[in-house]
C-alpha cells in the first residue's frame, strides 16, 4: 500500500522545497530549533510541510504530526492553497501508518478544499486523494475509476512524469487483478522512466522515483505469476531505496521477496526477510507491510507445524489488523461515507429542483417575451399598413395637385399667345402657379424621411442655386466641411434650413447684381451654420425696409432655435448667416 | 419635319393641355394622348411617335415597365418620363429601363418643350439628382466587387461628381476645358450604359437591390 502520489507531489515538492535526500538528523534538528524561533507565517508552514514530506517516506507517523501542524496553521491564516498542501502532505503519511478514518475524513475536507480552490492541480490532487483512499480499504474498482483522471491529469497537465502515471496504473490494475495491463504499464514506466531525470531535480530524487516504482512493478510480475522477474525488481527497489534510507519502499521490496520466495519454496529466505521487515523497522508506522510479513511469517510455521512461533506471529497479524481494520474503524469509515453520500445527493436533488424552477421560469418567462415580441410586432404592422395608406393618400393628393397645376400653367402659356392684351395679368397667373408648384415640391422633399441627411440638402441647394444664379450669369461657389455631411436633420431643420437659403439666394439674385455667390456650410461640435456672401451691391442695414425677406430670414432663425445674421456694406456685398444646434 | 409625340397621363386636365402645348408648337405634333399604358404596345403600333412623354404614376401599368416594354419593342422611339414627384429611385430606375431622361411638372411650359426638342435630338437631360443616383450606385458597385451593372470611364465619373453638385451642362465643359457637345455626348454614354441593361432582369434586379 504505497502513496503514488507521492511522485506527482515530488514535482510539486520540488518547486518549493529543496533537497529530500539524505536526511541528517543534525540538519533536521537545527530546522527543528528554526521553527520555534520563527513567526506563524507561511515560511513556518512551508518547513512544517517540508519536515512532514522528508519524514513520510521513513517515519510516517513523523509526517502526520507535522502534516496535522501544518493544517492548523493554514486554517489559522487562512490560507487555502497551503491548507491544501497540508491535507495532502497528511494523506501520504497515513497511507502508511494506517489510520483510514482520519484519511477519509482528510480525503473529504481535501475534496471540498479543491472544489474551492478550482485548479487543475488542486483537481487532479483531490482526485488522486480519493483514489489512495479506495486502495488502501480494498475497492479497488472504485480506485480505478479515479486513477484513470489522475492519469489522464498527469499526462495532461504534467507530461514530463507521465511514467509516473503509469506506474500508479500498474498499481490499480495488480489490486482489480488485470495483471496483463499491470506487467504492460510496468514495463513501458520503466522504459521511459529515465526520461524524468529532467524534471526530478537531483539524483537523491530521480532516485526515489525508482525506489518508489520497483516494488510497484515486482508486484505486478508477482502477481502475474512471473516470480523471477519480480525478485529481480524487488532487489532493485532494495538497492535504490537502501542509500536514501527510503525504509517505507525497503519494506515494500523485503515483503515482496518474502512473498515471492514463499511462493517458490524457499521459506527460509521468506522467513528472512519477514523478519527484517517486522524486527529491524520497530520505529516505522507502517502496520500494513508488517501485517502482511506477519502473516508470511505465520503461514510458514503453520506449514511447518512449529506451532508456537505460528501462534506468536498471528496474534501480531491480528493485532495489526485490528489496528487497522477496527470494528469500530470500519463502522466509522463506513458512517463518513455514508454521510458524504448524503450531502452528496442532497446536494444533487436541491440543484435538479432549483434548474427545475430555472426551467420552468425560463420557459414561461421566453412565452412571455414571445407574446410581447408578437404583440409589438403586430402593432408595428398595423402602424407601417396605416401610414402606407396615409402616404399612399398624400402621393395621390400631390400628383393629382400637380398635375392639374402643370395644366393650368400649360393653359396659361398658351392663352399669353392668343391675349396678349391680357398678358400681365397671366403672367401673374403664371407666377404664382410656379410659386404654388415650387412650394408643393418643396414641402414633399421637406416631408420625406428618406432626405434626413445633409447631404440631400446640400444637393437640393445645390440644384436650386445653379439653377438661379445660372440665369443671371452669377457664380456658385458652395462649400462645405465634411463633418457637416453626415448630420442628420430633422423635419423642421431641413426645411428651415433650406428656405432660409431660397430665401438669400433668391435676394441675391434679385437685387444683388453679384457676379459670385459664396456659401459655406461648416459644423463645430453640434452648432450647424450656413454663411451666403455676395459680392454685389449690399445694401444699407439701417435704411431697409423690413420687408417679407427680414422677417422670413428672423422666423426661419426662431423656428431652429437658433440666430440669423445679415450684414451690409453699400457697394461691397452682402452677408447672410443663419446658425443652429443639433442634437 | 414634325416631331411625333404620344402622351400617357392620367390626369385629364394634364393630358389635354399638353396636347395642346404640343400642337401649338410649329415642330411638333401629338399623335396620341392616353390616360394608362395598359394597351401601350398596340397604341404606339397605331401612333408611331417618335417621342413619348411616359407619366410614372399611372394606375394599372406603372411608368416603368411600361418604359422596359417601350425600349424592348420600339427601340428607336425616345422617352421621357414626367413625374410631379423627385423620386430620385423610380426616376433612376425608368432610366435604366430605357428612358432618355426626365422632366418634372412643375417645369414651365416653354422649357418643357425645348426638353422634348433636346430629347427628340438624341440629348439627355441629367440633373444633380440623378447624377448623384449613377455615381452611387457604380460605387455600390465597386465595393461589391463587380461591374457588372455599369462600368463607368474616369471621364464619366468627374462630369457626374459635377453634375451631382448641381452644375449645369455649360459650368461642366467650362470647368473640365471641353466643350458642351463634348459634355452631352459623355452624358449620353452614360445613359446607353445604363440602357444596355434595360432588359427586364436586369432591371428589376437593380430596383430590387438598390433602388425600392
Amino acid at each position: 500500500m504505497l502513496p503514488f502520489r507521492r511522485a506527482v507531489s515530488l514535482s510539486i515538492a520540488i518547486l518549493t522545497f529543496i533537497q529530500l535526500g539524505n536526511a541528517q538528523n543534525a540538519w533536521l534538528d537545527s530546522l527543528r530549533m528554526d521553527l520555534s524561533t520563527q513567526r506563524e507565517d507561511t515560511n513556518t508552514i512551508n518547513t512544517l510541510l517540508f519536515l512532514s514530506w522528508s519524514f513520510q517516506c521513513c517515519y510516517p507517523d513523523s509526517g502526520v504530526a507535522y502534516a496535522l501542524k501544518a493544517i492548523a496553521l493554514s486554517e489559522k491564516i487562512n490560507n487555502d492553497s497551503l491548507l491544501f498542501s497540508s491535507r495532502s502532505a497528511l494523506n501520504a503519511s497515513l497511507d502508511y501508518t494506517g489510520d483510514y478514518p482520519m484519511q477519509l475524513d482528510n480525503t473529504f475536507k481535501g475534496l471540498s478544499l479543491a472544489r474551492k480552490l478550482n485548479t487543475p492541480y488542486s483537481d487532479g490532487y483531490s482526485t488522486s486523494l480519493l483514489c489512495e483512499f479506495y486502495y488502501n480499504i480494498g475497492q479497488y474498482d472504485s480506485s480505478m475509476v479515479y486513477g484513470r483522471k489522475v492519469a489522464w491529469a498527469i499526462a495532461v497537465y504534467d507530461p514530463e512524469i507521465v511514467p509516473m502515471a503509469w506506474i500508479l496504473l500498474a498499481k490499480l490494475f495488480t489490486g482489480t487483478g488485470h495483471l496483463d495491463s499491470a506487467v504492460f504499464y510496468s514495463r513501458k514506466a520503466l522504459q521511459h522512466l529515465p526520461a524524468t531525470r529532467k524534471k526530478a531535480g537531483s539524483d537523491n530524487q530521480f532516485q526515489s522515483l525508482y525506489s518508489f516504482s520497483y516494488p510497484i512493478v515486482g508486484n505486478a510480475f508477482f502477481g502475474d505469476h512471473q516470480y523471477d522477474s519480480a525478485l529481480y525488481y524487488y532487489r532493485l527497489g532494495e538497492i535504490k531505496a537502501e542509500p536514501i534510507q527510503h525504509f517505507l519502499d525497503m519494506m515494500d521490496d523485503y515483503t515482496g521477496m518474502s512473498e515471492t520466495f514463499h511462493v517458490l519454496g524457499h521459506d527460509d529466505s521468506a522467513i528472512y526477510y519477514s523478519s527484517r521487515v517486522l524486527h529491524n523497522y520497530t520505529l516505522v508506522a507502517y502496520p500494513a507491510a508488517k501485517l502482511k510479513a506477519a502473516t508470511i511469517l505465520a503461514n510458514i510455521y503453520e506449514s511447518r507445524n512449529i506451532a508456537d512461533s505460528a501462534l506468536k506471529y498471528l496474534h501480531v497479524a491480528t493485532g495489526l489488523k485490528d489496528s487497522l481494520f477496527s470494528r469500530d474503524k470500519m463502522i466509522a469509515i463506513q458512517q463518513t461515507a455514508f454521510n458524504e453520500r448524503q450531502k452528496q445527493q442532497e446536494l444533487a436533488s436541491s440543484q435538479a429542483a432549483w434548474q427545475n424552477h430555472l426551467r420552468t421560469f425560463g420557459i414561461i418567462f421566453t412565452i412571455v417575451v414571445l407574446l410581447v415580441i408578437v404583440g409589438v410586432v403586430v402593432a408595428q404592422r398595423r402602424k407601417k399598413q396605416l401610414m402606407a395608406m396615409r402616404n399612399k393618400i398624400a402621393d395621390d393628393l400631390h400628383d393629382d395637385i400637380g398635375s392639374t397645376l402643370s395644366s393650368i400653367s400649360i393653359m396659361n402659356e398658351l392663352a399669353k399667345a392668343k391675349s396678349p392684351e391680357a398678358l400681365p395679368l397671366l403672367t401673374t397667373i403664371g407666377e404664382n402657379t410656379l410659386t404654388l408648384q415650387e412650394n408643393m415640391s418643396d414641402i414633399v422633399w421637406a416631408v420625406n424621411p428618406g432626405n434626413d441627411s445633409m447631404n440631400s440638402v446640400i444637393e437640393r441647394m445645390n440644384e436650386f442655386a445653379n439653377s438661379i444664379l445660372e440665369s443671371k450669369n452669377i457664380l456658385l461657389d458652395f462649400d462645405s466641411v465634411t463633418s457637416v455631411s453626415s448630420v442628420r436633420l430633422s423635419m423642421t431643420q431641413r426645411k428651415n434650413l433650406y428656405l432660409f437659403f431660397k430665401e438669400a439666394i433668391n435676394n441675391a439674385a434679385k437685387y444683388s447684381n453679384a457676379r459670385l455667390v459664396y456659401v459655406l456650410l461648416t459644423k463645430r461640435d453640434h452648432l450647424i451654420s450656413i454663411t451666403i456672401i455676395d459680392d454685389g451691391e449690399g445694401f444699407d442695414p439701417d435704411r431697409i425696409v423690413a420687408g417679407n425677406g427680414m422677417a422670413t430670414f428672423r422666423r426661419r432663425a426662431t423656428e431652429l432655435n437658433g440666430t440669423a445674421d445679415i450684414n451690409s456694406v453699400p457697394g461691397k456685398g452682402t452677408m447672410v448667416k443663419l446658425e443652429f444646434k443639433i442634437t | 419635319m414634325h416631331i411625333r409625340t404620344t402622351i400617357f397621363e392620367d390626369n385629364k386636365a394634364l393630358r389635354e393641355s399638353l396636347r395642346q402645348l404640343i400642337d401649338s408648337a410649329e415642330d411638333m405634333v401629338c399623335v396620341g394622348a392616353h390616360p394608362d399604358a395598359n394597351n401601350l404596345l398596340r397604341e404606339l403600333k397605331a401612333d408611331q411617335p417618335d417621342v413619348v412623354l411616359m407619366d410614372i404614376n399611372m394606375p394599372g401599368t406603372s411608368g416603368i415597365d411600361a418604359v422596359q416594354q417601350i425600349h424592348e419593342h420600339f427601340p428607336a422611339i425616345r422617352i421621357m418620363m414626367q413625374t410631379v414627384f423627385e423620386d430620385k429611385d423610380k426616376i433612376f430606375a425608368a432610366i435604366c429601363g430605357g428612358a432618355s431622361g426626365y422632366m418634372l411638372k412643375k417645369t414651365p411650359p416653354p422649357k418643357m418643350l425645348e426638353a422634348i426638342r433636346e430629347t427628340y435630338a438624341g440629348g439627355s437631360p441629367m440633373t444633380a439628382s440623378i447624377a448623384s443616383k449613377v455615381l452611387e450606385m457604380f460605387r455600390l458597385q465597386q465595393t461589391m466587387g463587380k461591374r457588372e451593372f455599369i462600368n463607368l470611364s474616369e471621364r464619366e465619373t468627374e462630369i457626374l461628381a459635377l453634375l451631382v453638385k448641381g452644375k449645369s451642362y455649360k459650368s461642366v465643359a467650362a470647368i473640365c476645358y471641353i466643350s458642351f457637345d463634348t459634355v452631352c455626348t459623355h452624358v449620353r454614354h452614360i445613359y446607353e450604359k445604363l440602357h444596355v441593361h434595360s432588359k427586364s432582369e436586369a432591371v428589376a434586379k437593380a430596383i430590387n437591390q438598390k433602388l425600392v
